[in-house]
């Protein structure tokens, strides 16, 4: 699975950087970066509570094709 | 009675005179008083929020109101049921606009702050969960756990009715309710008994009227006296259960055997039913025979669980909880609630609740009934509210303020009762006791008396020794007699 983001969505609450700092970030406007798209097995618990806690719901996990 | 009029600094028990049966017509149109009333009774009593159906599933929600505040009424993640104050703590903007939905977090149309009532996000449903830009609006340093949704704190689910309350020192939920919690029972459980069995149908009816909304908690809390009147042309009509020369509740005592005689019950704790439990009225004979079989067979089931329990029957109402939430439990089963608008206006919310494993044909049958019956388009409370709307339109003027309501029926007639501080009127029709002693409580609570104090208050029923006195009296009368 890769993490993917919408920009025009995102309204930098943070939550996201607050939980799972090894796939999110925020830039100087304090929007969301993706700073590692690939998530592994291990990783996928702590990405989709990250995922889960967007309110805007500006990111999310899409297959890899 | 010489009624002190010079308000707003006096006390509102000043207006009430229940010895002498007279109630100033200020407490239904004063701004003041009403403003008293926001302030000191709804914060501090016990509200019916609404119905633990409405929200089934984790992350639903139903907006009620509770006095002069808009609340939630949410589910978690975990199933458990929180009450939550719906305004932002940012502006105050409603975070929520809906009637009833279902979602995990309430964001901010203003500002996009955004509350969760997943517990596994929050530490407690309704915590503060993010805030648009954290990092630059508030260097990452706003305390959320400090600015979540205002979380009412004390919540209790009476077999599906939940009420609440803000008030940390009010009793607990079963001490305010006392022994009236018998109607709570006959409200909440199934036709045939079975405990905490019904649930909302269809929606919340919700209007308003030009009134005062202690009209309506009075009407239904013991106020049979107005039926004939008020509601003759119902009754011409025949919209009850059995049709055209029945009566509009199903009612069918005058045929003969069926009830020990009905009075009505009123609590020292303010709340009042219009009958009493051993006044056992059979469910309605039916125009359509199917139906007549089908609660046939539901009120013997619930008699032969009650009589095993030593349950008498009775119990169904009208009645009202103090202070604001009325119901009937038999024909129509509905909960209203009056929400204070201002002295003059008030907001009715009608639930309507059906037995959860009622079959289609007799909800289709309750629906029906239950529309022609009550709302905004129903005809039995169009009748009343035409009453309620006149009523206050003609309180309001100078002159008729000057001039107290009466409230005389049944004074000193009271009946003892097996009831904690209960006591019954003499009369099925007639008896304004149950009046007298809402608009006490009423009155402890909008002068607002310590909680310590309401208790105490409430702990003696003084009518009962006055009923003492007046049976050891008369009995000393038979024996200077003999």
């Amino acid at each position: 699975m890769r993490v993917a983001s919408d920009l025009a969505k995102c309204q930098g609450y943070g939550n996201c950087v607050a939980i799972d700092e090894r796939h999110f970030d925020l830039d100087d406007d304090g929007l969301v970066v993706v700073r590692e798209e690939h998530v592994t097995q291990e990783e996928r618990d702590t990405a989709d509570e990250a995922i889960r806690s967007c309110p805007v719901a500006a990111i999310w996990l899409e297959d890899v094709r | 009675m010489t009624i002190d009029q010079s308000l707003p600094s006096q006390r509102v028990s000043d207006l009430i005179d229940i010895t002498a049966g007279e109630i100033s017509r200020e407490i239904f149109v004063d701004e003041a008083i009403h403003k008293q009333e926001l302030e000191n009774l709804f914060p501090r009593a016990w509200l019916f929020v609404g119905h633990a159906s409405q929200v089934p599933n984790p992350g639903d929600y139903f907006s009620s109101w509770m006095g002069s505040d808009p609340v939630l009424l949410t589910r978690d993640d975990r199933g458990e049921i929180y009450v939550l104050l719906n305004s932002c703590r940012h502006r105050g903007m409603k975070v929520c606009r809906y009637d009833e939905g279902n979602t995990m977090q309430f964001t901010c149309p203003y500002h996009a702050w955004s509350y969760s009532i997943d517990g596994s996000l929050v530490d407690v449903p309704g915590d503060l969960h993010g805030v648009p830009h954290l990092k630059s609006a508030y260097q990452g340093q706003l305390e959320k756990a400090k600015w979540g949704l205002v979380r009412c704190p004390r919540v209790h689910n009476y077999k599906g009715l939940v009420f609440a309350t803000w008030d940390e020192q009010a009793p607990d939920f079963l001490d305010y309710v006392g022994d009236f919690h018998w109607w709570l029972d006959n409200l909440a459980d199934a036709f045939d008994g079975t405990e905490g069995g019904t649930e909302v149908f269809h929606g919340v009816l919700k209007w308003r009227i030009k009134s005062n909304w202690k009209f309506v908690s009075e009407n239904f809390l013991g106020d049979t006296y107005h039926g004939a009147s008020t509601h003759a042309s119902v009754e011409a009509v025949g919209i009850g259960p059995g049709g055209k020369g029945k009566r509009r509740h199903g009612e069918r005592q005058n045929q003969g055997g069926f009830s020990k005689g009905r009075m009505k019950t009123s609590f020292r704790l303010g709340h009042g039913a219009s009958d009493n439990l051993d006044y056992e009225l059979p469910y309605p004979e039916f125009a359509e025979p199917e139906l007549t079989e089908y609660f046939e067979h539901a009120w013997n089931k619930r008699a032969e669980k009650l009589r095993a329990e030593g349950r008498p029957l009775g119990g169904r109402g009208p009645a009202t909880m103090f202070p604001n939430m009325s119901f009937a439990a038999g024909f129509p089963r509905s909960i209203l609630v009056a929400h204070p608008i201002s002295p003059t206006e008030t907001e009715v919310w009608r639930w309507f609740l059906v037995d959860k494993d009622a079959p289609d044909f007799v909800r289709e049958w309750l629906r029906q009934y239950y529309m022609r019956y009550g709302g905004p388009a129903g005809m039995t409370e169009q009748d009343d509210m035409e009453n309620w709307d006149y009523a206050t339109n003609a309180s309001r003027g100078v002159v008729a303020r000057r001039y107290p309501y009466n409230y005389q029926q049944g004074l000193d007639r009271e009946q003892p009762s097996e009831l904690d501080r209960a006591v019954h009127s003499d009369h099925a029709i007639a008896g304004e006791v149950n009046a007298r002693a809402f608009y006490r409580r009423w009155a402890e609570y909008v002068d607002n008396l310590s909680q310590q104090e309401l208790t105490e208050r409430a702990q003696v029923d003084e009518r009962i020794d006055r009923i003492k006195e007046r049976q050891a009296k008369s009995a000393a009368e038979l024996e200077g007699q003999a």
